[in-house]
């Protein structure tokens, strides 16, 4: 192989050297799709480097367009990375071998909608490698895993958006998958479908599974994830576990029969305050206000005060992110 | 090999679902029998006439199958159904390879169906008795739409669906109207350019047996053998170039 060769495959390849124990790894992922041959050029996906640890269900969060699909695809080398490369259970990206222990789900389930479900999913399992004796089974478990057993004789045809949904999920997991890659999986969903995909989530979850799911819809994805990333405009802004990026909002104070004169000095240190009863609700956001305002508290002779940190919701810190790095872009784009 | 034909009994079935599949060999069974009554005004050459329209009704039947691999591809492709076949342990070669050889079984299955027709109604009518030349005719033009096929398979990959449809048929055309330059230039490279591409004329022979003709054996066995090199030819310019396809 010649040097240029060389510096090319470790270019398309830099993770060459097995991950220490990340279920997804990547480095530099790019991906940039030419249209009318090269005169319009888009960065769908932009350096993006990803670690997911084993066991977890993790959420990958972003607006719409931001690359989530395009990442999810290049991880299972249905679209070919521009730059950049990447494992997946210690094996390189696109590798064919690495998607007998990985379940799919499209984001949109679009299947051979002549077939009827049993058949699709026998179908699948003859793809997905699984043994010609154990196959009949994989479908009947499956099938009872997102409650269409009773459906396993109609056609995809004749599905709901939601019914198609949970085949999805019945097929990414006929062959026992270490690794779930759902892509939308509550999109287009009313509240009672998107209540039973969490219900198998969960249940995957708890078969310790690791889940890799692209959302939009934040309550969901603060519900079922222990790690998150959120992805802008085709680079990843933040990563890491849900419950450290939430971190805190602050402190409330529950404080019964404060007295009135203290109210002038409190009030300036407070993000707010409520009064219900005899009781006062006082919001303090920055840690030194806390400690000022629980001296104050303590100094003016208030012996029944209640404390509870008030955490984030993710909404809160998936808008901060988003809008504070559209802002460095917009900046960016200005000096440049 | 078993999820190659899994690939191929799904696009054979699917294929087999369309109705307009059904209503074609309707219509192509029709006009073969009705070629017996236009062979009375062709003075004395009936019978050529009716082994003629047979053979060529076969091949529209067999065409329009194999031109199912234009549309099939670049169709999974809009509809997204490739993504989730595409994401199991399955190659992008051999997903080709089921394509291509569940189209094959559609083609022969129709013209299997037209041919048996053709035959039944000339014996019918007491104009030809089956024999063999009549099926070495017909297999020298599965050949052809073996290779059609294959083509279609190549265009597929990169073309839209009406695109590759269009330049399919136009290659067909253009392989027949090529096949009879190579036979009469006088130019070896411009043969050889020629016999880089499909040759149809060298299956053309139904219209030699439908004179009394004999075909012989040397012949339909090249027929095979180039059609066979010709199809796994295309079916690897169809996988190098499928490989590198972003199924977005």
């Amino acid at each position: 192989m010649s040097f240029e060769k060389c510096l090319y495959f470790v270019r398309q390849n830099p993770l060459t050297e097995p991950s220490d124990n990340h279920i997804i790894e990547t480095q530099g992922l790019t991906k940039v799709y030419n249209r009318w041959f090269g005169f319009r050029m888009t960065e769908a996906v932009s350096g993006l480097d990803l670690k997911v640890p084993p066991d977890c269900t993790f959420g990958f969060l972003g607006p719409n367009g931001a690359g989530k699909t395009t990442t999810i695809k290049m991880l299972l080398g249905l679209v070919r990375p521009t730059r950049g490369g990447g494992r997946v259970l210690d094996r390189p990206l696109g590798n064919q071998e690495v998607r007998k222990r990985i379940g799919f789900l499209p984001e949109e389930p679009a299947f051979s909608r002549h077939l009827k479900a049993r058949e699709f999913l026998t179908l699948c399992a003859k793809l997905s490698h699984v043994e010609p004796d154990e196959q009949k089974k994989r479908v009947g478990e499956a099938l009872e895993t997102v409650k269409l057993s009773h459906r396993a004789g109609s056609r995809l045809s004749e599905f709901s958006r939601g019914m198609l949904q949970r085949i999805g999920i019945a097929q990414a997991l006929l062959h026992d998958p270490t690794l779930l890659i759902l892509d939308e999986p509550m999109t287009g969903l009313d509240p009672p479908g998107r209540r039973e995909i969490k219900e198998i989530m969960q249940n995957l979850r708890q078969r310790e599974k690791t889940i890799f799911f692209s959302s939009h819809i934040l309550s969901d994805v603060e519900e079922l994830c222990d790690s998150i990333g959120i992805l802008n405009q085709g680079r990843l802004v933040l990563s890491g576990p849900i419950l450290d990026l939430l971190g805190t909002a602050g402190v409330e104070y529950t404080v019964t029969n404060m007295p009135a004169t203290l109210l002038p000095t409190i009030e300036p240190l407070v993000a707010g305050m409520q009064k219900r009863n005899d009781q006062w609700i006082l919001q303090v956001a920055e840690k030194p206000n806390q400690e000022k305002v629980r001296r104050i508290l303590s100094d003016g002779g208030c012996s029944d005060i209640e404390s509870h940190r008030l955490q984030k919701n993710l909404d809160d810190v998936f808008m901060e992110t988003i809008e504070a790095d559209n802002e460095r872009r917009g900046k960016e784009t200005q000096h440049g | 090999m078993d999820d190659v034909m899994v690939i191929a009994q799904n696009t054979a079935s699917r294929v087999l679902r369309m109705k307009a599949l059904y209503f074609l060999l309707a219509i192509v069974i029709c006009i073969i029998a009705s070629g017996q009554l236009y062979g009375d005004i062709t003075v004395g050459r009936e019978k050529e006439y009716s082994l003629d329209l047979g053979f060529a009704m076969t091949m529209i039947v067999g065409v329009l199958c194999a031109l199912v691999t234009c549309f099939d591809l670049p169709r999974e492709l809009r509809e997204k159904t490739m993504v989730a076949v595409l994401s199991k342990p399955l190659g992008r070669d051999r997903y080709l390879i089921g394509k291509f050889l569940g189209v094959c079984e559609i083609t022969l299955i129709s013209m299997a169906i037209v041919g048996v027709g053709m035959l039944v109604l000339t014996a019918m009518a007491g104009q030809f008795r089956p024999n063999l030349e009549i099926i070495k005719a017909l297999i020298l033009v599965y050949c052809a739409v073996v290779q059609l096929a294959a083509v279609g398979i190549v265009l597929g990959t990169f073309l839209k669906e009406w695109l590759a449809t269009l330049l399919a048929l136009v290659t067909f055309w253009g392989s027949y109207a090529l096949g009879y330059v190579a036979a009469n230039t006088t130019s070896t490279i411009l043969q050889k350019i020629i016999y880089l591409l499909p040759n149809f004329a060298i299956m053309g022979s139904d219209n030699v047996v439908a004179r009394g003709g004999i075909i012989e054996w040397r012949l339909v066995g090249g027929g095979v053998l180039l059609t066979a090199v010709y199809s796994l030819i295309m079916l690897i310019v169809a996988g190098l170039i499928f490989r590198r396809k972003d199924i977005a």
